[in-house]
């Protein structure tokens, strides 16, 4: 399943990230870091598009030798990255969409919680139940088996 | 071919490549200049032609890239330019000879070279030869330009022969097949006669002929032919070939679309005449146009099925967006050839070029991301370098700033590896460096002293980390500790404690070598590293600017309401506005430090850290103002709670002072106008400003007869509390604690009275007056007062006169000093300390009757309580002023008024008091109320009168009245047996009738004195029951007192 999952703030910082911890942490960072520049890019690009018609799935940003990395972006321009392992070839295009939809979703309650400040790290040791429930997705979404 | 050219870029394909060496010894600085000379010469206009020729050189190319020429003639090295050093003519047959031992690297391709001699002078120089050229020195060498231009034609026509024997030879029956060195074995044995084998040789050829075209300046030749190739070579499958046909394609299109080219590196690298329509080419060049080949067919689909794109534009040329589908194609046929990589990431790198001047910046990063898996043979250090550096600026070029970050990263610590003898940290440093911008981290702490961090912490820390490292390998301590500072300030609320630890470990370990400044550090490529103040270590919890003491602070000066308002607004008032300062106020202090007055900042704060620290030099920042700050130093324990401190510092500047404010007073009283005349005060100064103070107090003893009145009776009460400025006024008995043992003592009344009072100044001066502030200085008073005498006793006596009585005062002296008292009309009294004595002070009868109503009654609102007080009062006031009694301690120099209104009684006042009813006796019609005695005659009748004025408010009478004489022996025997010596004419019995108010009655008699002597007339009421009504001292009649003496003759 996913090897990193990552959710970054409009002023491109990470909200959130979290990889498997087998692997070097800082690698992740970078890949998703740079990462980025294609997002940017991918939304600079469709900007022309009517908001409504915008597709919020960005799709494979780059493959790298060992890893993919896709990307999404809400409206409020808050991109979630994810990092799956290439030799995961069961995972389509269709699973990761729904994946995103699914992290949507979970960011979203996040953020319906009053105590959570918009901007602020999505830190799972924190106070805030809700950001646990988000870490607990998260952690599903790493370990679950397609 | 191994070694990529990472700078080459499509219009490369077009350039003549001309080698410059150098033979023998020849210092670097000489060649350069040579070499920087020739370069200038990389663009020549063909005589007699629209045509240009580029030329591409370089100092250094290995000779095996050279063996590629013939697939891609600009990796060819066609010129060859050697210089040299020669100063002998007996050198030069050696130097020749190397000259012809270089040309044999390169000889293959060479079409022709050139030797420039320097310093060699004489007969061999006077030989004149086309391939050397002499200069005596490297200052004296202004033909060197025109000998490359000549060089370069000669080039020209070497490439121009070639390119039209290659080109009309169509026979294509002696066709050689051009190869690459790797192919060249795969050919042995093929059967050349086949079509096939003609048919690649055929396309080989074209492609090549496409080449010198281009080289040559005939781009739409290039085109024509380009496209020939790729359908000849399509045909066979002759991939490698078929790539560089198409690349050449592109080449040729690109610099036909773009010819400002897409190096960057030689923006006016064409003259104007090249941008000419290709048409225009076309024209000298009938031919070219036969070949025309619709370039839609040549798409792998087969034939284009719309062709209405293609028109209105250069048939053959490609449109930019099939460029980058050539270019595709090309390198998916390059990668088919392991051997072809280094052609294959060329491709690439000239692609992305295009995309980035198209802005193409996804599809770039396609062909950069294949390029950088482009596995190319064991890569030197040094080529590692050159190759992630260029990926980082390529991608930069394309605007991936964090891609290029990465990719400049990645080269920094090649630049270090561990395989490398001498690691070059500076240059690690220095790439470190220019990746800040691609992290988003800007080293100046200020940009993240604003609201939360906005970054990628973990990328820009370690970032931090690397430049700490590489800094201080370099031997630059300093800048190893500002990053390190810097690392701590901007990035600790994402350090774990290990790490805040660790960190601060080294930063220590670092400062102990080499402390800290405050001072920028410029770095050489002038960049400057601004200091790194720890404004977040201890975390301040509460920040809370303490107030100036209530006598320094500054007040807005009351203007006229809406003065500042109306200003801003036509209303005299507006809520809106009201409402606006109050938002200001909220974001500002609502109060004001002033210039030159030590402020204060009292700060709470705790030390996170799990280890002790010390702050050394704790100061306020401030913007806006000059300011002074006071540093402070404190050590704060690991973990620490809460800990105040308090940060003081002095804003700057002075000015001269004036008061401009009055006040007014009561027990207090001064001269304003005094003072006033000091200022305006010029600093340094002093003004002095002298206060009187008068206390009134009760001096009447404890144990004596005032005890019945309450302590709000004592006369000290009752200020009126109508100065607006006098804010507390609280008289009060302090009843001092009385120990029993002491309670005899003689100092022990508890009559000590605590008076408090506030001064309230207010002053201005300075920038802060003509800003419209002032300052309140209040000034507590605290008056305890004690009285110096003591009226222990009060009581009085009648005097001779009735109008007169004696007041009898029983005076204790309190103090420890020697004490006189005096009164208007006696003597001074000396008292020693704690002495009691009685003085006797005679004083006039009062007529309190006569005092006008007081002023103080009010009407309605005085209740006969207030109204008895207030007469009290006044009453007393009459006294005091008529008894005048003062008391002076001449030791001290202190003197005051001792007032005894507070200790008479009712009792008292009405002996003090004039009767309402006035009895006058008169004697042979003189008033007779004195000590002095009346003279008569023995044996004349005196007359006495006695007169009633009624001044009370009710009619009294009738009265009977005795006379009664006696005589007084002065020892205390009185003879009232006086028949025979006193005879009364008429009755001694007199009769008054009723006298009303303000009325009068006398009644008369007369006396008969017998014999001679002094004698008394005592006149007596007679008791009947209309006297008793009234109060006796009413009916005080003055004794009289008659001298009869002996007729005379």
């Amino acid at each position: 399943m996913a090897v990193c999952i990552a959710v970054i703030a409009k002023e491109n910082y990470p909200l959130y990230i979290r990889s498997t911890p087998t692997e070097n942490e800082l690698k992740f960072h970078y890949m998703v870091h740079t990462s980025l520049d294609v997002v940017d890019e991918k939304i600079s690009a469709m900007g022309k598009a009517l908001v409504d018609q915008r597709e919020l799935y960005l799709g494979l940003l780059y493959p790298t030798e060992d890893y993919k990395v896709y990307g999404y972006v809400t409206n409020s321009k808050v991109k979630f990255v994810m990092v799956v392992d290439s030799s995961n070839t069961a995972l389509r295009d269709n699973e990761i969409r729904s994946m995103f939809r699914k992290l949507h979703n979970s960011y979203t309650d996040v953020m319906c919680n009053p105590f959570y400040n918009p901007g602020d790290r999505i830190q799972s040791s924190g106070s805030v139940s809700l950001s646990r429930a988000f870490d607990n997705m998260v952690t599903s979404m790493m370990i679950q088996v397609c | 071919m191994s070694v990529p050219d990472y700078m080459q870029c499509a219009e490369d394909h077009q350039t003549l490549l001309v080698v410059v060496q150098p033979v023998g010894i020849v210092s670097e600085e000489n060649f350069f200049r040579i070499y920087k000379r020739i370069c200038s010469v990389s663009q020549i206009s063909v005589r007699d032609s629209q045509r240009v020729l580029y030329i591409r050189y370089r100092h250094h190319y290995p000779p095996e890239n050279n063996e590629w020429g013939d697939f891609q003639t600009h990796r060819k090295v066609v010129g060859l330019i050697t210089i040299t050093d020669c100063f002998s003519a007996k050198d030069w047959p050696q130097t020749f000879e190397k000259f012809h031992v270089q040309k044999e690297i390169y000889g293959s391709t060479l079409y022709d070279s050139r030797l420039f001699v320097f310093g060699l002078q004489g007969e061999i120089v006077e030989q004149p030869r086309t391939d050397v050229a002499f200069y005596p020195n490297y200052e004296d060498c202004q033909t060197v330009e025109k000998r490359i231009e000549d060089f370069i034609e000669s080039l020209f026509i070497v490439l121009e022969s070639k390119r039209l024997d290659r080109a009309t030879d169509k026979s294509g029956d002696k066709i050689p097949l051009l190869c690459v060195p790797f192919e060249k074995k795969d050919f042995v044995g093929l059967d050349t006669d086949s079509r096939h084998y003609k048919k690649r040789c055929q396309g080989r050829m074209r492609k090549h002929v496409g080449d010198l075209c281009l080289q040559a300046g005939m781009l739409q030749d290039s085109l024509v032919h380009y496209h020939m190739s790729v359908e000849l070579l399509r045909s066979v499958n002759d991939f490698l070939w078929l790539g560089a046909a198409l690349e050449g394609l592109c080449s040729a299109s690109v610099i036909y679309h773009y010819p400002g080219g897409t190096g960057g590196k030689s923006g006016a690298r064409r003259f104007q005449g090249s941008t000419l329509p290709a048409e225009a080419a076309n024209r000298h060049r009938p031919g070219a146009q036969e070949v025309l080949i619709d370039p839609g067919a040549l798409t792998t689909n087969g034939i284009n099925p719309d062709t209405s794109t293609e028109i209105g534009r250069a048939k053959n040329c490609l449109s930019p967006e099939d460029i980058i589908d050539k270019y595709k194609e090309a390198i998916s046929y390059y990668s088919k050839y392991k051997n072809a990589g280094v052609i294959e990431l060329e491709a690439c790198i000239k692609a992305v070029r295009v995309l980035a001047i198209q802005k193409r910046s996804m599809e770039a990063s396609e062909f950069l991301q294949n390029a950088v898996y482009i596995n190319l043979r064991q890569l030197s250090e040094e080529e590692k370098i050159q190759r992630y550096s260029v990926l980082s600026e390529l991608y930069e070029l394309i605007g991936f700033h964090r891609k290029s970050a990465f990719f400049k990263r990645v080269a920094a610590m090649q630049c270090v590896a561990p395989s490398i003898a001498e690691p070059g940290w500076r240059a690690c440093y220095k790439l470190l460096l220019e990746t800040l911008p691609g992290y988003s981290l800007s080293l100046d702490p200020k940009d993240f002293s604003r609201g939360a961090h906005r970054g990628w912490a973990a990328v820009q820390m370690r970032l931090l980390h690397e430049l700490v490292y590489a800094s201080r390998r370099m031997g630059n301590p300093a800048l190893s500790v500002r990053h390190l500072s810097f690392l701590l300030q901007t990035m600790l609320d994402f350090l774990s404690d290990q790490e805040k630890k660790d960190v601060t470990q080294s930063l220590e370990n670092y400062t102990s070598k080499c402390p800290g400044t405050m001072e920028p550090i410029a770095l050489r490529d002038g960049l400057t590293l601004p200091p790194v103040p720890f404004t977040k270590l201890p975390i301040v919890r509460h920040v809370k600017l303490l107030n100036l003491p209530a006598s320094l602070r500054p007040h807005k000066m009351k203007s006229l309401l809406g003065q500042n308002v109306s200003t801003k607004s036509p209303f005299i008032y507006s809520p809106i506005i009201a409402h606006n300062r109050g938002e200001e106020r909220n974001k500002k202090i609502d109060f004001q430090w002033v210039q030159g007055d030590v402020c204060e900042v009292q700060l709470m704060v705790y030390n996170p850290m799990p280890f002790e620290l010390r702050v050394e030099n704790m100061g306020l920042l401030t913007s806006g103002v000059e300011f002074e700050s006071l540093p402070a130093a404190l050590s704060l324990p690991a973990e620490s709670g809460l800990y105040p401190v308090t940060l003081v510092g002095v804003p700057q500047t002075t000015g001269t002072i004036t008061v401009n404010e009055k006040l007014y007073g009561d027990f207090l009283s001064w001269k304003l106008e005094e003072t006033l005349a000091q200022f305006p005060l010029q600093p340094g100064k002093v003004a002095t400003f002298t206060i009187n103070i008068k206390v009134k107090l009760d001096f009447s003893c404890q144990e004596n007869l005032l005890q019945d009145l309450s302590d709000d009776g004592i006369s000290v009460s009752g200020f009126p509390l109508s100065s607006p400025f006098r804010q507390v006024v609280r008289p009060r008995v302090e009843g001092k604690p009385v120990n029993p043992p002491e309670s005899n003592k003689a100092g022990d009344y508890s009559h000590v009275k605590t008076l408090e009072a506030i001064l309230n100044f207010k002053y201005s001066g300075g920038p802060g007056h003509t800003e419209g502030y002032y300052r309140n200085l209040s000034l507590g008073l605290h008056i305890e007062v004690e009285p110096s005498v003591f009226f222990t006793r009060v009581s009085t006596l009648p005097a001779t006169s009735t109008r007169q009585c004696h007041l009898l005062l029983d005076v204790f002296n309190s103090t420890e000093h020697e004490l006189t008292i005096s009164t208007r009309s006696s003597e001074a009294l000396i008292l020693h300390a704690g002495e009691c004595q009685r003085m006797a002070i005679q004083v006039d009868k009062f007529n309190f009757e006569s005092f006008p109503e007081s002023p103080g009654e009010k009407g309605q609102f005085a209740n006969p309580k207030q109204l008895e007080e207030e007469r009290r009062e006044a009453r007393g006031l009459e006294i005091h002023s008529k008894l005048g009694i003062c008391w002076r301690i001449p030791s001290l120099k202190r003197s005051g008024e001792a007032s005894v209104e507070g200790l008479l009684n009712q009792l008292v006042l009405e002996h003090l008091q004039l009767a309402p009813l006035q009895w006058d006796v008169l004697v042979d019609g003189q008033l007779c109320d004195c000590e002095s005695a009346a003279a008569c005659q023995v044996g004349d009748p005196v007359r006495l009168e006695v007169r009633l004025t009624n001044r009370s408010p009710r009619s009294v009478g009738p009265f009977a009245l005795t006379v009664v004489p006696f005589q007084d022996h002065q020892n205390g025997v009185h003879n009232y047996d006086l028949h025979d010596t006193i005879s009364f004419v008429g009755s001694s019995t007199f009769y008054l009738d009723a006298v009303q108010p303000s009325g009068q009655s006398a009644c008369l008699g007369a006396l008969l004195f017998l014999y001679t002597g002094d004698f008394f007339l005592h006149i007596r009421f007679h008791e009947d029951s209309t006297s008793k009504e009234l109060p006796p001292s009413w009916f005080c009649l003055p004794s009289v007192h008659v001298r009869a003496l002996e007729a005379q003759a």
